[in-house]
């Protein structure tokens, strides 16, 4: 197959070489196939004749083997005629024992024309065989009919009759008369084994198989082949027995003889040879005109061809396109030279179309690119956290925000699968706002979406989550369900720690307010009480109404501030009437309308040339500085200097003022210092200091309202300096 | 089927004989059966045998018979085939009124019958056929008896016939049968031990054979002086007539077996026998007898034949020896007082002295001798110009 392959590619590139190689083959193929039509048609007819001339041959051969046997038969049956009416015989048949001395010897000299295996008796008329032949089938058949008959009537009969070993014998049953009285008085009883008469014929005739069978039914009766027979087909050939005499038969029989019909026996060679190099002699021929013819033909496509060649190496449109004179290649040569026009055309229209599609692609480009960058820099600086999970439900991508609030690497992250991912995530909670997982998250959102569960858990749809990190991170976890091709859904988490944390002060703020409002509620509540029920004198009255009354006012203390504080906090500014104002005049107004505790020297003002200009709410403002130096007057019980003075200063390259005052009081430690803004809180532990606790809560809204800064120093004992920085006008 | 047919009839047919004899065993005849060449044209030998059983069956049955009942004679023809006889024999043997069946001039016939003849416990009674082998038979008990000539008693008196003329050199023409087989033996042995003379050559013939001048003159160009010729009537014609036409000097004294007084040998050689220097042998001549009983036996003759002229006696030892055979088996069966045939056979063999017509016969046979005969009883005879057998010599020297 291998060696077979290349000659056949060698051939194919041949043909594909040239028209005229193709054209070349083709009629070569058109001859070889002429060839082998007229050849097997030729030799088909051949066949036949010759077939029919064996087959004649054959029938002649079986006419020839019917006359042997004929004739076969016929001297014997003569002979055993002419020895009934022997005298030797008629003597046998009147003598006794011992019969066989002399009719053996004389049978054996007679010349008998039979073969050895065919047997002849001499029966006397109770059918004992009385002499013969020494030959098995020399016996008498006494239980034939015909045996029987010839006594009767002495006429010479004939059957066929089976005999040992299968064979067919062709039996004749002659009467012996004796001469003194005419009467039958014995049988001589004829056996020819016609298998051994057969048996000589094809050696003879040189043929396969003699067989004899029935006329009328065609039942093989002696089958005889010859030892060299195959068992290769055989045509056969039949000719009828005594075609004279047919009343010699018990029923009609035919010679058939078999022999091996070769038509082309020997022929097939010298005919396969001459066929075979006239039909290559013949294809030559057709090669070379084949070839010769369609070169001339396809000379003007080589030249066309030739042109194309050109225009493809060259790109040349320019070219010169041959002409012929007519026909198909004419016709071809001139859609060539429209075509190459249409390129032509083409050509420069389709640079236009590439251009315009490139800068349509590179827009689109661009505006893909921007549409990244801006996703990019909103993930990058959302304070949200993003995940994202693909088709497979892994993690494809985690923004910065998440990775923060985590503490995670994105290569821990990236890539793992939804359930990972959740474990990860809840390892990283406290154990009591673990991470549900996303998977219920989603169902959680699945089923809100489907409107299946009536009453969805509100922590998976959206739950809160706290991590174990520093800062104890609260976020709010919810997933988005995708539709996109590799984004199925997105995990995002907020950061809630801030609102959480309002919140929980603001419940602490009440909770603190209303704790302040008690105490001085339960005074008024139990001095009223005790003078409804009791009579007191007059002093005593005073006494108690008066300590009414304190409570009271410090309640109604408590109340506005924290309404003042309530509205600041609200208002954020927005009801401050902002001014140009001179920090001096600021100062000045706020100690002249300070009323001064009993026993108390003025604050002393180290005023400052310089005026500091501000822009600050007048009001607001003189509201913060009172509060201050109230509480130096009252955090400085045992008393000393109260001092104010005006700074100036840089922060942030940005010009501020400050008002400082300073007490040589108390003072705070520095846990008291650090807890000095927190609403209700006072230093003071004892309770002999009178004070709501907002007063320095107050003054911070109002001053980091302004964009301004409260600053707080103290030593225990030495006393409290706060200062009051406001940003330059 | 058809052979099943036969047989259930011959079956039925054998019930319906055995019916018949118990019924007529009581009172029935006593059959001696013939069974010979009646059908054979011209032959005379069959009918020989039957006058001279008869004329005895006659004398025995007018003297009141034997143990009380008639004698019988039958007939069965065969032919001369043996097979034929084979065939009768068996019927005969089937019937118990048999008591022996006589045969006459065929011995082929007889030899093959030997065997079927002891397998049936039959008696055979032999007047004529005188081939050896036929009381010589080997069988024992031996059913076959014969009053007759034998072979070898035939052979040597034609030889010393020969020899008496001076003839020491003769051929010998046989038929190709056992008669003529059993004869040259005997030939073959009388030249042997007795003559010593040189048989030339033998030719044998087929019966049938249209011409044997042939083998005559192959016997003659051997230096035959004369020729023994062992043969019947119709071979004897032929060779009578063929030498007939030969020149004189051609023509050898012809010494013949007697199967040519079988048949009209006589009549047919007619004037060609006149030609022919022929003797022939024989036992018997009712020529020149005067006794008594020869004379009450041609009267006898005459009432079976219608003749009692001794000259006209045809095939006269046939009649002479079956005359003697059917007196013999009678005292037998008188003796036997049965006619059982193995009894009958017995006392057969142990008969007394009977007055025979061919001789007196001291004791006719015993158990070891079943010819009556001797060859003393042989002698050569011619034909007469009337065609009466006359002995050549007297039968008593």
């Amino acid at each position: 197959m291998v060696s077979l392959q290349n000659p056949l590619n060698a051939l194919r590139r041949w043909r594909t070489s040239s028209l005229a190689n193709t054209f070349a083959l083709q009629a070569a193929f058109i001859a070889i196939a002429s060839i082998a039509v007229v050849a097997l048609m030729s030799l088909a007819v051949i066949y036949w004749v010759e077939a029919s001339t064996q087959h004649e041959r054959l029938q002649e051969k079986s006419g020839r083997v019917a006359e042997q046997l004929e004739a076969a038969i016929a001297v014997v049956e003569s002979s055993a005629t002419a020895l009934a009416k022997n005298p030797m015989f008629l003597t046998a048949l009147l003598d006794s024992e011992g019969r066989d001395s002399y009719v053996v010897p004389f049978l054996e000299n007679y010349n008998f024309p039979i073969a050895a295996a065919s047997g002849l008796a001499l029966c006397d008329i109770n059918g004992v065989r009385l002499a013969g032949t020494r030959s098995p089938l020399s016996v008498c058949r006494p239980d034939s009919a015909l045996f029987k008959q010839v006594m009767t009537d002495g006429e010479t009969l004939r059957e066929l009759a089976l005999l040992p070993g299968g064979h067919l014998g062709w039996t004749v049953y002659h009467s012996v008369v004796f001469g003194y009285t005419g009467t039958v008085e014995g049988v001589v009883v004829t056996q020819l084994d016609l298998h051994d008469i057969l048996t000589s014929v094809p050696k003879n005739l040189d043929l396969s198989g003699v067989a004899l069978q029935r006329g009328d039914s065609r039942e093989p009766l002696v089958d005889v082949q010859a030892p060299q027979a195959g068992s290769a087909s055989l045509q056969q050939a039949s000719t009828v027995l005594f075609k004279d005499q047919p009343q010699a038969l018990p029923y009609p029989l035919e010679v058939a003889v078999r022999d091996q019909l070769l038509p082309f026996e020997n022929k097939l060679l010298p005919l396969g040879l001459g066929y075979g190099l006239a039909g290559l002699l013949m294809v030559l021929l057709v090669i070379f005109w084949a070839r010769k013819v369609s070169r001339g033909l396809i000379a003007p496509l080589t030249d066309l061809t030739d042109s194309a060649h050109r225009v493809a190496q060259t790109g040349d449109l320019s070219i010169a396109v041959p002409q012929t004179s007519a026909g198909e290649v004419a016709q071809l040569a001139k859609a060539f030279e429209v075509m190459v026009n249409a390129v032509r055309i083409s050509e420069s229209s389709l640079e236009e179309k590439v251009a315009l599609r490139t800068r349509q692609l590179e827009q689109s480009q661009a505006a893909t690119r921007d549409r990244t960058e801006q996703l990019n820099a909103i993930f990058d600086v959302s304070p949200d956290g993003f995940v994202s999970f693909d088709a497979g439900l892994r993690v494809t991508f985690a923004n910065r925000a998440f990775l923060r609030m985590t503490g995670t690497e994105a290569g821990d992250i990236i890539g793992l699968n939804e359930a990972d991912f959740s474990s990860l995530l809840a390892s990283q909670c406290l154990p009591e706002t673990t991470f549900p997982g996303v998977a219920a998250l989603r169902a959680a959102r699945q089923n809100l979406r489907e409107g299946e569960a009536q009453e969805p858990p509100v922590k998976t749809r959206h739950c809160l989550i706290e991590l174990t990190g520093p800062g104890n991170r609260v976020l709010e976890v919810g997933v988005r369900l995708s539709q996109a091709e590799n984004v199925s859904q997105i995990l995002y988490l907020r950061d809630v720690t801030h609102e959480t944390e309002v919140d929980r002060m603001k419940s602490e703020f009440l909770s603190t307010a209303a704790h302040e409002l008690r105490t001085p509620m339960a005074s008024i509540y139990g001095y009223s009480e005790l003078l409804l029920m009791s009579a007191f004198n007059e002093e005593e009255r005073k006494e108690m109404l008066s300590t009414i009354f304190r409570q009271s006012e410090l309640m109604a203390a408590i109340i506005n501030e924290l309404l003042d504080l309530a509205r600041i906090e609200e208002r954020r500014g927005k009801d401050f009437v902002l001014e140009r104002l001179s920090l001096q005049a600021v100062v000045s107004d706020a100690v002249a309308g300070y009323k001064l505790p009993a026993g108390r020297a003025a604050p002393v003002v180290l005023a400052s040339d310089e005026t500091l200009l501000v822009r600050a709410d007048r009001q607001k403002l003189q509201q913060a500085l009172l509060n201050v130096i109230s509480n130096a007057y009252k955090y400085s019980p045992h008393g000393g200097t109260i001092s104010l003075s005006l700074l100036q200063e840089v922060h942030h390259s940005v010009g501020r003022y400050g008002i400082e005052v300073r007490d040589h009081g108390i003072g705070m430690r520095p846990e008291e210092l650090a807890r000095v803004f927190e609403r209700f809180y006072r230093a003071d532990s004892t309770g002999k200091i009178p004070g709501t606790g907002l007063g320095m809560s107050i003054v911070r809204e109002i001053i980091e309202i302004h964009g301004g800064e409260v600053r707080v120093a103290s030593q225990p004992g030495e006393g409290t300096t706060v200062t009051l920085w406001l940003p330059a006008a | 089927m058809n052979s099943r047919r036969t047989s259930l009839s011959s079956l039925l047919l054998a019930m319906a004989l055995a019916a018949l004899s118990a019924t007529a065993s009581a009172a029935g005849n006593i059959k001696i059966a013939i069974d010979a060449e009646f059908g054979i044209p011209n032959s005379t030998s069959a009918q020989a045998v039957r006058h001279g059983a008869q004329v005895a069956v006659n004398e025995i049955n007018a003297a009141g018979g034997v143990l009380g009942r008639k004698l019988e004679v039958i007939e069965r023809d065969n032919r001369a085939v043996p097979a034929r006889s084979l065939n009768n024999l068996r019927e005969l043997a089937a019937d118990p009124d048999v008591v022996a069946v006589m045969c006459a001039r065929y011995s082929p016939v007889v030899v093959e019958l030997l065997p079927e003849i002891h397998r049936l416990k039959m008696l055979m009674l032999d007047p004529w056929a005188a081939a050896d082998t036929i009381t010589d038979n080997n069988f024992s008990p031996n059913y076959v008896f014969r009053l007759s000539l034998r072979d070898s008693w035939a052979l040597q008196v034609m030889m010393r016939h020969a020899l008496k003329q001076g003839h020491r050199k003769v051929g010998i023409l046989l038929p190709n049968t056992e008669w003529g087989r059993s004869s040259l033996k005997a030939a073959e042995e009388t030249a042997a031990k007795d003559t010593k003379q040189d048989i030339v050559a033998a030719k044998w013939y087929n019966w049938g054979d249209a011409s044997l001048i042939e083998r005559y003159q192959a016997l003659r160009a051997a230096g035959a002086q004369s020729v023994i010729f062992v043969g019947n009537d119709k071979e004897g014609i032929i060779l009578i007539r063929e030498m007939a036409n030969l020149p004189p000097a051609q023509r050898l004294p012809l010494v013949a077996h007697w199967g040519i007084t079988g048949g009209p040998f006589f009549e047919q050689t007619g004037a060609a026998l006149k030609a022919v220097d022929l003797s022939v042998v024989q036992t018997y001549s009712f020529i020149g007898k005067t006794d008594k009983k020869t004379t009450s036996m041609l009267a006898g003759l005459k009432a079976v034949t219608g003749n009692d002229d001794p000259r006209k006696v045809v095939s006269p030892v046939g009649v002479a020896h079956a005359y003697d055979l059917v007196h013999l088996l009678a005292l037998a069966i008188k003796k036997a007082n049965t006619t059982d045939r193995s009894a009958v056979r017995q006392a057969l063999e142990n008969l007394g002295p009977y007055k025979g017509l061919v001789r007196p016969l001291d004791k006719p046979f015993t158990a070891k001798r079943h010819d009556a005969l001797s060859i003393n009883e042989v002698f050569m005879a011619r034909f007469a110009d009337d065609g009466a057998i006359e002995p050549i010599v007297k039968a008593k020297p």
